[in-house]
């Protein structure tokens, strides 16, 4: 029984993170690879200028965006010369909440060509409303506190939205784990 | 081969699963001696959980709260799996406060076991500086609250409280070392004391009612580990009914949230003593549980005898609650003047 329960304890607690970061990575756009997106800044503030290069870009234009864990901003579009680079400047909207980005030049086939990490730090304060698109179909996702706003004990609402795969692998977890755990209780 | 396949042995054959088969007194099967086994299994359940959110928290205070929103709302089972990390805490703190007090009721710490009992202190209190600095982790309200307390700890205690300010380091953010001290040298410190806790039971053994009747350690453990996974199917499905929240993102220079359950009688403390109580509050009470077994001399062992230490822990336990109590209905109130 205790070897059964070992064998188990193996796959539970090192086949089940696995395969899920297994499953998460499938459903991920391929890395970019090849072409390639430099700047001599890693942090600029919001409404000021960024200067990008590219290179060994492939034929075609290229949307740049610039994409953080929650919300994703359309900056402009690009087309490469036919050595497949160029270089421009982009003004960061004023809108975009300091934090971590990735600034992405994607394809027309909607596939990531490359990208490069960023740090937006806090520009002036702005009423301008933000113009990024919301991925976690949340009003307050990605939209931080700004000066003058009061602090708030509560919770955020926050929707909850899950598959049935995922409510039954739970589900089936669930009661996997408590069925062996009361036949083990049983037994011993 | 007949014999391996009708226990189920080929894996104990291979891992030597047979040498668990000692004896043990058979009133270690009973609920009261399995919550330090229970308390590992929900420490199992919090490293597990906390390697899958790992993967996704980003600890740059830039990104934490963005990550964190996404770990809810976008990574594969990531509010579940959150969820299971914050109700398995709440669940160990149960077990441990459970069998702290039935250890110290049986007086199990006395001679030759007094390490054993230390180590189990050292546990509980790395446990609750597992649940303070994953507080600070969410980087919400609450989280920043929390982490501005460790600011005002640091510098109230001087050279011992430095790792806790901004000036330790212009090299990284506190942030990031809090949760650097909350996946590293906290989950070693833990792992290390609960190594030694399993080698002192082995070898020294309980402090047991001994009725004279044995069973092996095989079925103990094969008990406890069913024990372990109804208690994990119960957890889960309290996290499915009840995901835990993330609060509103933090505004700088207010303090309007309480913290944690597990923390709430420090906060009461903090009500009557201001931003001392933070530090008094869990100095004493561990320091108290530190010394109980160089407070309590008396060479007789039985359970309930101990005199005057044991109406000192009574009190101090009775001064906890009613802390608690106070954290909980009290009103908020403002510690560290941020």
């Amino acid at each position: 029984m205790l070897g059964r329960t070992v064998s188990a304890g193996f796959l539970l607690v090192l086949v089940g993170p696995t395969a899920l970061a297994i499953a998460h990575g499938a459903v991920l756009e391929s890395p970019p690879h090849g072409a390639v997106l430099k700047s001599t800044q890693s942090a600029v503030a919001a409404g000021g200028i960024l200067t990008v290069n590219g290179s060994d870009f492939d034929e075609g234009t290229y949307a740049l965006r610039l994409i953080g864990a929650l919300v994703e901003f359309d900056l402009r579009q690009v087309t490469p010369n036919e050595e497949g680079t160029f270089a421009l400047e982009l003004e960061i909207p004023r809108a975009v909440r300091a934090g971590q980005y990735k600034l992405t030049a994607v394809a027309s086939d909607g596939h990531a060509a490359a990208s490069l990490d960023l740090t937006i730090l806090e520009g002036s304060v702005t009423n301008e409303p933000e113009a990024g698109r919301d991925l976690a179909d949340e009003p307050e996702a990605g939209h931080g506190a700004t000066s003058g706003e009061m602090a708030r004990a509560e919770d955020l609402p926050i929707e909850r939205s899950r598959g049935g795969a995922e409510w039954g692998l739970i589900g089936l977890l669930i009661g996997l784990a408590g069925g062996l755990g009361v036949s083990m209780i049983r037994r011993a | 081969m007949a014999s391996e396949k009708s226990d189920g042995s080929w894996i104990s054959t291979r891992l030597a699963l047979e040498a668990l088969d000692y004896a043990i007194p058979r009133t270690a099967n009973r609920w009261t001696y399995m919550l330090g086994g229970l308390t590992a299994f929900f420490i199992v359940i919090l490293i597990v959980t906390g390697l899958y959110l790992a993967q996704f928290y980003n600890p740059n205070p830039l990104g934490a709260y963005d990550s964190v929103l996404y770990i809810i709302t976008r990574a594969p089972f990531g509010d579940w799996i959150r969820s299971l990390h914050y109700w398995a805490a709440g669940a160990a703190t149960l077990t441990v406060t459970a069998h702290i007090i039935h250890v110290f009721w049986r007086r199990s710490y006395k001679k030759p076991r007094e390490v054993t009992w230390w180590a189990g202190v050292g546990m509980a209190g790395l446990l609750f500086l597992f649940i303070v600095t994953g507080a600070a982790l969410r980087n919400d309200q609450e989280g920043f609250e929390a982490l501005a307390h460790f600011v005002a700890g640091g510098e109230m205690t001087g050279a011992l409280g430095a790792f806790f300010t901004e000036g330790f380091t212009r090299s990284t953010t506190l942030l990031s070392r809090i949760y650097s001290l909350h996946t590293n040298l906290l989950p070693l410190g833990l792992l290390a004391l609960l190594g030694l806790h399993f080698w002192l039971i082995r070898h020294l053994g309980i402090h047991a009612a001994y009725s004279g009747e044995t069973s092996v350690f095989r079925k103990h453990a094969v008990r406890l580990t069913g024990v372990g996974l109804v208690a994990f199917s119960v957890i889960g499905l309290i996290a499915v009914l009840f995901p835990t929240g993330l609060g509103y993102p933090a505004v700088a220079g207010f303090e309007v949230t309480k913290p944690h359950w597990p923390v709430l009688w420090v906060y009461g403390l903090e009500n009557l003593l201001g931003a001392w109580g933070m530090v008094l509050g869990p100095t004493a009470l561990f320091a108290f549980l530190a010394a109980v077994p160089l407070l309590d001399r008396s060479s007789d062992d039985t359970p309930g005898r101990h005199g005057w230490v044991g109406w000192l822990g009574l009190a101090l336990g009775l001064v906890v609650l009613a802390l608690w109590l106070y954290g909980v209905f009290g009103p908020r109130q403002q510690h560290i003047g941020m």
